[in-house]
């Protein structure tokens, strides 16, 4: 994939924060490390960033660090959140349908409060019933699969597919990039980037505590 | 759950994990990554692993394989790493070489004998060199970039220096110097090329 990089020093320029700043948050794992890539230039080395996420970060936690700890700023940025919201706050937020969140609790009746992961997986349920292409019986596969299997890919990319044929339906996670190929009559009905949408859902959560 | 502490009076071997203090007056090698709330070496002691800590106390010579994280570093010795190092603090005297970035909010460091860093990058960096050593020339710092709000050194040779305010001072040896506010150098600082941005 390519993307346009910014300079470490149009990236200042830009941006108005200082080497102490940028190596701070960078400490802090504000920063995540693999957005710092290194070229040779003709000064030697220089550091380049994927500008539009660096931008978007940094103005971030601009907007945050007023009011908010760098720790727990680097909270939020993490993979998985330190979240917990009660079944009423999701209702009263309208983060997903009201149906579909009645749905959800039918099928986990016992659930009092959501933390991330339960959270993307509601979050993730919705949009597939949404789409239309998905029944409620084959909601509740994708409650299962995340719940079993979600923690595995802890800061790493993952997507979410649901192959079916002859009207059977299967779900699964892998690890993306990857290829897959399916034996003729199959068909992928569902293909999601999980780290997308826990950087939206991530967005949402954010957004209701600032 | 309390965290045992490890103390190493000797020579000794102990695996890695987390532990409250650990202190060795003597020779260990610890296998396996460390988190700990202090680390005291008066002594030598080889970390083949990361190590984690809030204080890192080095009298005598330490090394880690893998990463050093801490808040405060004191270096009365040596100190070789082999990954990065981060820190808010990192203040001493003595001899370091760390192969990747050393990264801390005040870098306070007087050098006694020829050390080494990829890169280094803070708010305030300052490098102070021995006066009139007769050995004076060997007992410098390498250091491919320097980046910082307020820089210092002496006795270091970089490739580039980039910082707000930034002053060279005596038994320098700087290919290239970009800075914002200011720049001053004193006689007998080599300086290839400076820039205002």
């Amino acid at each position: 994939m390519d993307q346009e990089l910014i300079s470490k020093k149009a990236l200042l320029d830009l941006t108005g924060i200082s080497y102490g700043q940028l190596y701070r948050w960078k400490r802090k794992n504000l920063i995540p490390e693999e957005w710092f890539i290194r070229k040779s230039s003709f000064t030697g080395q220089e550091t380049f960033f994927p500008k539009d996420q660096i931008l978007a970060r940094i103005q971030r936690i601009l907007n945050m660090k007023d009011d908010l700890s760098l720790d727990e700023i680097a909270g939020q940025f993490s993979p998985v959140p330190e979240v917990s919201v009660s079944v009423d706050e999701v209702r009263r937020k309208g983060l997903v349908q009201a149906t579909v969140l009645d749905a959800y609790l039918q099928l986990r009746p016992e659930t009092v409060v959501f933390r991330f992961d339960r959270l993307l997986a509601l979050y993730v349920f919705n949009r597939l019933l949404q789409s239309g292409d998905v029944s409620l019986q084959e909601g509740e596969l994708i409650l299962k699969t995340l719940e079993e299997h979600y923690d595995k890919f802890t800061g790493k990319d993952c997507e979410f597919v649901m192959i079916r044929k002859l009207g059977v339906t299967t779900t699964a996670l892998l690890s993306s990039p990857c290829e897959l190929f399916l034996e003729s009559g199959a068909k992928v009905v569902v293909k999601l980037n999980l780290a997308n949408s826990a950087e939206d859902l991530r967005m949402h959560v954010v957004a209701w505590e600032g | 759950m309390t965290r045992p502490n490890l103390e190493i009076h000797g020579v000794g071997t102990a695996s890695g994990g987390s532990y409250n203090l650990i202190r060795v007056h003597g020779k260990a090698t610890i296998d396996g990554d460390v988190v700990c709330a202090r680390l005291e070496v008066h002594g030598v002691v080889t970390v083949l692993g990361d190590v984690q800590a809030d204080h890192v106390h080095v009298h005598g010579q330490s090394e880690v394989t893998g990463r050093l994280v801490s808040t405060e570093v004191h270096l009365h010795g040596g100190l070789n790493v082999r990954g990065d190092c981060s820190a808010e603090a990192f203040r001493g005297d003595g001899v370091f070489q760390i192969d990747g970035l050393l990264n801390a909010e005040h870098i306070e460091v007087k050098i006694h004998g020829p050390s080494r860093a990829k890169e280094m990058g803070g708010q305030s960096i300052e490098i102070r060199g021995e006066r009139r050593s007769p050995l004076g020339r060997w007992k410098k710092l390498r250091v491919d970039t320097v980046e910082g709000d307020d820089i210092r050194l002496e006795s270091t040779q970089a490739k580039v220096v980039r910082g707000n305010r930034v002053f060279v001072g005596r038994a320098c040896d700087v290919d290239h110097v970009e800075y914002r506010v200011d720049f001053q150098s004193t006689k007998g600082s080599l300086i290839q090329s400076e820039q205002h941005l």
